[in-house]
């Protein structure tokens, strides 16, 4: 690892820089600075649509997906090389939200398990932004153990036949593809009994019915199938190997969560310097000082570990497990921030509205979405399970459900 | 639950006052005072000699163990009583430290399962520090699993022939007797094998080594035993019953050592008192202040839940498994208190006077003893399990050496 | 004992009832009944709405802040002058639904806690301007008003204002304290039921460490807090010298109890826990609300331990 660019590096840097400086949406630049967790909005444009408009053009100078082979619609960059463009692609970068599940995990899956006709066809689209997809893996009854999901998938000649219920499926409302895993054999064990597929959110039969969330949004959904028909071709891999095909996309989640985590650290940092307290500055007071001390010190950890992973990548080891750390560590430290910042604004720390706000109602609004991210993609306590079992090697649970048939296991605890 | 005593109760307390006033050794006051958790000790003087010597005296008079029944050496007294004394004796109680496993735990189990000849014979010089008893329960492969021990005891006519090894044994070197769990029986499932019995430790075939502790102190040991030879009329409940009998002990334990559980704030704040940093006192500078408050809670938090114990006790209400949090909490507390005090001396840079020494000393005998709170009587870890599942009603662990004879159950993790 | 038993009534109640106790019902009612009971002269105009705050006719409210901050004399920009108010107060709890307030203002300029003092102010008279506030609890309103040239009438004697309200704040602490403890308890209970119910793995959450654990430290932290508001309940009834300290102890460890238990309800809870429909949210709110209500943590954390000094060097 190196933390100075070599020359070649370097050039690479600054073409970004210069086409960037020439192409990005500058008159969003103000506000996207500005936001943070769970408060990426533009007062008076979609937020989708202005994504799409970047992700497009950037895909037309070959700045999407940039590590992805060009035949894809990437620019067959370095590991180095995505991570000098995220650097430098800054705020912009905020609007890539809607791609992220996309470009994170179903891309790769399909990369991984695709047919070349199935790449040639879906992953350029998806890498400039007109196609949007999104993850259909938990179920009501089935989120760490995903394994335990119930949607049924039938053959019915050529096609599958599918039938059940997807949830928190993040973006399913603005979506035009999903990857979908199903169950195709309930009588066995229930990690062996899956399938992936891909599919079209138009098809007939599926309905999203966006879910409010805690903090007041609606990002994600519940999406109903009913006798929804899904091509054999739109397969991903063998029939009862959904499992395996699965892990692709949960390993390349870990990664893409990773990527371009916020802590909430600059934003706090921000705000310390600028907050007058009854007796001075908040950054001159030294309990201030000593909170932020810590998190910025976890902040610069991540950063150096999340270098450290991209270093090995880009000697051509695969990330392991160790990224995990990532949101484990952001996740509660968000939320912790958030909370601190509204102490530190004291009794009208609470407000929110857009007129009597603090800080823009940042940390408020990181509050009440921070819990999700000690949630979404693997709870807290499983990312512990994952470094202590496939980093430290410690055994793991016992498992009283894995030999056993899935429809004998039980589903209610009292 | 009343913070305001009653006349009667404000009578106690005066003839308390009146009586620790002219009886209590004061030339120690002062060092004990000083005197915190991993450093209980008295220049010039042997401790155990003082510590028998006060307990005497409180004996003679009526105030040792003072909510045992009178005929075993006690007084009688309401739980309310005894949190009274206890409040009154103040510094002086540090000096109960070496009997405190066996009016806690020992005393107890006896109370509860031994005959009335035993009782009247053993308890009273118990409660008067004349004998000092130890607890011989936890093994190398059996700590927090302690139903996973070993040591065996087998019956030869009207005596039991032990053979095994205990470890951890406080004070085992200066008792006179100990509680001992044994193996009965390895051919059942574990907990269904075990006996209790007490024994002279001076028995032949007992055979003590103190073990250095991580704190650079020996106050434990290893116990070996072999050959000793136990009367039938030593064993406490029945035979194969020992894991019932041993619950009274642990419970007691719980409650004993959540009592006046040490949290090292009250020695912080102290100290936070007179340390001038850079700028100014340390008690003045906002984040010792909002580190000292956040202990401040969880000390008075403890303090009170206690005393909604003993009020709950002084009801006739049985104390539950809640009073597992006072040792929970205190022990990574008082960890977390001790590291505070360096990093507050380095930053000051006060090490080298004698006075600050003396203050360094404390915080980091307290550093290194800190550990052993997290561990002795049940890890916090076990303390964790035992809220969640007898207070809170969550399933217990998965067990996969429930119904396995204990002589299948595997003894090493990797091969 | 009696005093005792009613709340811990309140705290159980408040539990139950998802706390539809307002705080400022509750600091205005000790105000009224302890502090005033207390003062030289009861205005007629406060003997006019006393019988209504009883029968539940009149809400009160106390317009104490003025933006961000925490409690503190020098915070306090409204003025009073010749029976009239002037100035901004936000947020103010329930200010929307009030009938009136009772208010900090400053009637003097030198420096001191003696330039303030309170006074009475109708808020259906004219001269006032009430807007509502969003906050992240949406449960509890929270208001700002502006007072121009607004009728007010004195509360108690001049210039003794600000020992009126520290007293009210403590004792507001307290009762405050009993319900963030309600709500701890409630976030725990929530959180342990969904533990038995919630099948993961083949078996309930509730039996992974991880989960079993969270759960306990969650018990612990409502525990210390329940002992310390007991003790601060008892220095409330008995109005006892150490009320400040007990007030301050309760304060901060209720306010860490409720926080700790909503927010790991919600991790207990998963991806239900993030949803609107589930209630676990409304506890999260709930408890970062009230934990700047009366004055942010690290505010009662100062003065906890400022107060523990006067002690001791006393
Ligand atoms: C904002 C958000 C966006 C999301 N987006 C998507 C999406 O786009 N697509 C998608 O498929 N899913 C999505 N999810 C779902 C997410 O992946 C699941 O919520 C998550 O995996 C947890 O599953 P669960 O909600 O069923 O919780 P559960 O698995 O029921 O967990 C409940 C509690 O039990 C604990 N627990 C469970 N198993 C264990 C164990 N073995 N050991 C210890 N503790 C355990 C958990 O840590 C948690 O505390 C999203 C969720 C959120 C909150
Ligand atoms: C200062 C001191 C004094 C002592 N005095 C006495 C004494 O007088 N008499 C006596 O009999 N014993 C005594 N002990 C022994 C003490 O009771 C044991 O050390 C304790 O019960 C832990 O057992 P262990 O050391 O075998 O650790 P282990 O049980 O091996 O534990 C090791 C680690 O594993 C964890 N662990 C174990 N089981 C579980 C589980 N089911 N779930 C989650 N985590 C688990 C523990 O929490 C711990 O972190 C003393 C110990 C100390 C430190």
């Amino acid at each position: 690892m190196n933390f100075d660019d070599t020359p070649q590096e370097a050039e690479f840097r600054s073409i970004a820089r210069k086409w960037i400086a020439a192409n990005a949406p500058k008159e969003f630049e103000e506000e996207l600075s500005k936001s943070s967790l769970g408060r990426i909005r533009l007062a008076r444009h979609d937020m989708v649509e202005v994504g799409k408009a970047w992700q497009k053009k950037k895909a037309e100078g070959g700045w999407a997906c940039l590590h992805w082979p060009k035949e894809y619609g990437g620019r067959g960059a370095t590991p180095i090389e995505r991570v000098i463009w995220q650097q430098e692609e800054g705020v912009y970068g905020k609007l890539t939200q809607p791609f992220q599940i996309g470009e994170g995990m179903c891309g790769p899956t399909v990369m991984a398990w695709g047919s070349e006709d199935a790449k040639r066809r879906f992953l350029p689209k998806l890498a400039s932004g007109e196609e949007i997809w999104c993850q259909l893996f938990s179920e009501p009854s089935a989120g760490s153990d995903v394994a335990g999901l119930r949607t049924r998938a039938e053959k019915k000649g050529d096609n599958w036949v599918v039938n059940g219920q997807k949830i928190w499926t993040s973006g399913a409302h603005y979506s035009d593809y999903g990857l979908l895993i199903a169950r195709t054999d309930p009588n066995v064990p229930k990690h062996k009994g899956l399938t992936m597929f891909f599919l079209d959110m138009k098809s007939p039969g599926v309905e999203v019915r966006p879910i409010k969330q805690a903090n007041g949004m609606q990002e994600f959904n519940e999406v109903y199938f009913t006798d929804v028909v899904i091509p054999d071709s739109q397969r991903l891999g063998a029939v009862g190997e959904g499992w395996s095909v699965s892990l692709t996309t949960l390993m390349n989640e870990r990664m893409s969560i990773g990527a371009r985590l916020a802590t909430g650290v600059p934003e706090m940092f921000e705000f310390c310097s600028g907050l007058m307290l009854e007796d001075g500055l908040a950054i001159d007071d030294p309990a201030v000082r000593s909170k932020l001390a810590s998190w910025a010190v976890k902040a610069s950890g991540l950063k150096y570990t999340s270098y450290r992973a991209i270093s090995a990548l880009s000697k051509g080891e695969r990330p392991g497990p160790e990224n995990s750390i990532g949101k484990l560590v952001s996740g509660l430290m968000l939320q912790d921030i958030a909370t601190y910042a509204m102490d530190l604004e004291g009794t009208a720390g609470s407000l929110t509205g857009t007129d009597e706000e603090q800080a823009n109602g940042q940390f408020q609004q990181m509050l009440l979405s921070s819990p999700s991210m000690r949630i979404a993609g693997g709870t807290d306590e499983i990312l512990r399970n994952i470094i202590a079992e496939r980093v430290l090697g410690l055994p793991g649970d016992i498992r009283v459900d894995k030999d056993v048939s899935y429809n004998k296991i039980p589903t209610k605890g009292r | 639950m009343n913070f305001d005593d009653t006349p009667q109760e404000a009578a106690f307390r005066a003839e308390a006052k009146a009586w620790i006033a002219a009886n209590a050794p004061k030339q120690y006051e002062d060092e004990l005072r000083k005197a915190s958790l991993g450093r209980v000790a008295l220049k010039g003087a042997n401790i155990l000699e003082v510590a028998k010597a006060w307990q005497r005296k409180k004996a003679d008079a009526g105030w040792a163990c003072l909510h045992w029944p009178k005929e075993y050496g006690g007084r009688g007294a309401s739980p309310i009583e005894r949190v009274i004394w206890q409040q009154e004796e103040g510094p002086f109680g540090r000096l109960s430290s070496m009997f405190i496993i066996g009016h806690g735990m020992c005393g107890p189990t006896m109370m509860a399962f031994a005959g009335e000849e035993q009782k009247r014979k053993y308890l009273p010089p118990l409660a008067s520090g004349e004998k000092i008893w130890c607890q011989l329960f936890s093994e190398p492969a059996g700590g927090s699993d302690v139903a996973g021990l070993r040591t065996r005891a087998e019956k030869h006519g009207d005596e039991w022939v032990i053979n095994g090894q205990k470890i951890w044994t406080s004070g085992a070197h200066y008792s006179d007797y100990g509680i001992l769990l044994t193996r009965t029986d390895p051919d059942v499932a574990k907990h269904k094998g075990l006996t209790m019995f007490f024994l002279d430790m001076k028995s032949p075939g007992v055979e003590v080594r103190p073990i250095k502790q991580a704190s650079g102190a020996s106050d434990f040991n290893e116990v070996y035993f072999t050959d000793v030879r136990i009367p039938d009329s030593q064993r406490l409940g029945n035979v194969n019953d020992g894991w019932n009998v041993s619950l009274t002990t642990l419970m007691n334990e719980r409650m004993s050592i959540g009592a006046g559980v040490a949290t090292g704030f009250p020695e912080l704040l102290d100290f936070c008192n007179s340390l001038m940093l850079e700028d100014g006192p340390a008690i003045e500078n906002r984040a010792v202040r909002s580190k000292l408050a956040n202990w401040a809670v969880k000390a008075s938090g403890l303090k009170y839940t206690s005393m909604r114990a003993i009020s709950a006790l002084s009801r006739g209400e049985r104390p539950g498994p809640e009073n597992s949090i006072g040792k929970l909490v205190a022990g990574s507390m008082i960890q977390d208190v001790a590291t505070y005090a360096l990093d507050l001396q380095g930053a000051a840079g006060a090490l080298s006077g004698p006075e600050d020494a003396e203050v360094a000393g404390k915080f980091q005998a307290m550093l290194l003893r800190a550990p052993g709170t997290r561990v002795e009587g049940g890890t916090d870890e076990i303390m964790r399990n035992i809220i969640a599942e007898r207070v809170l009603g969550l399933p217990g662990d998965i067990r996969v050496d429930k119904d396995v004879p204990f002589n299948k159950i595997p003894t090493k993790g990797r091969a | 004992m009696g005093r005792l038993r009613r709340c811990g009534a309140l705290c159980g109640s408040a539990t139950k009832l998802r706390h539809c106790l307002r705080w400022n019902f509750g600091a205005f009612r000790s105000f009224t009944e302890d502090s005033l009971v207390g003062m030289r002269d009861v205005p007629t105009s406060l003997q006019k709405w006393l019988p209504k705050i009883a029968s539940g006719d009149a809400i009160g409210t106390l317009a104490l802040f003025e933006g961000k901050g925490n409690p503190s004399p020098k915070a306090v920009k409204v003025t009073a002058n010749g029976g009239v108010l002037n100035g901004v107060k936000r947020p103010v709890a329930d200010g929307a639904i009030a009938d009136f307030a009772v208010v900090a203002a400053r009637t003097g300029s030198s420096g001191r806690e003696s330039d303030i003092s309170l006074f009475i102010v109708d808020l259906k008279a004219g001269g006032v301007e009430v807007k509502s506030l969003t906050n992240i609890d949406l449960t509890r309103g929270q208001a700002e008003i502006a007072f121009k040239d607004a009728k007010a009438e004195p509360l108690g004697a001049p210039g003794e204002g600000w020992s009126v309200i520290t007293q009210v704040l403590d004792r507001a602490a307290v009762l405050m304290a009993f319900e963030q403890v309600g709500g701890a308890d409630r976030a725990l209970e929530m959180g342990r039921d969904y533990a038995l119910d919630r099948i993961a793995f083949g078996r309930p959450i509730g039996s992974f460490q991880a989960v079993k654990h969270m759960l306990a430290d969650m018990y612990v932290s409502a525990t210390l807090a329940r002992s310390n508001c007991y003790y601060g309940a008892w220095a409330l009834s008995t109005n006892a010298g150490e009320l400040p300290e007990a007030a301050a102890a309760a304060r901060i460890s209720a306010t860490q109890a409720f926080q700790h238990c909503a927010k790991n309800n919600i991790q207990v809870h998963g991806g239900m826990g993030f949803t609107w429909e589930f209630d676990c949210h409304m506890y999260y709110r709930r408890a970062n609300a009230v934990a700047l209500g009366l004055g942010s943590l690290s505010y009662w954390e100062d003065a906890l331990i400022d107060r523990m000094r006067k002690k001791n060097a006393a």
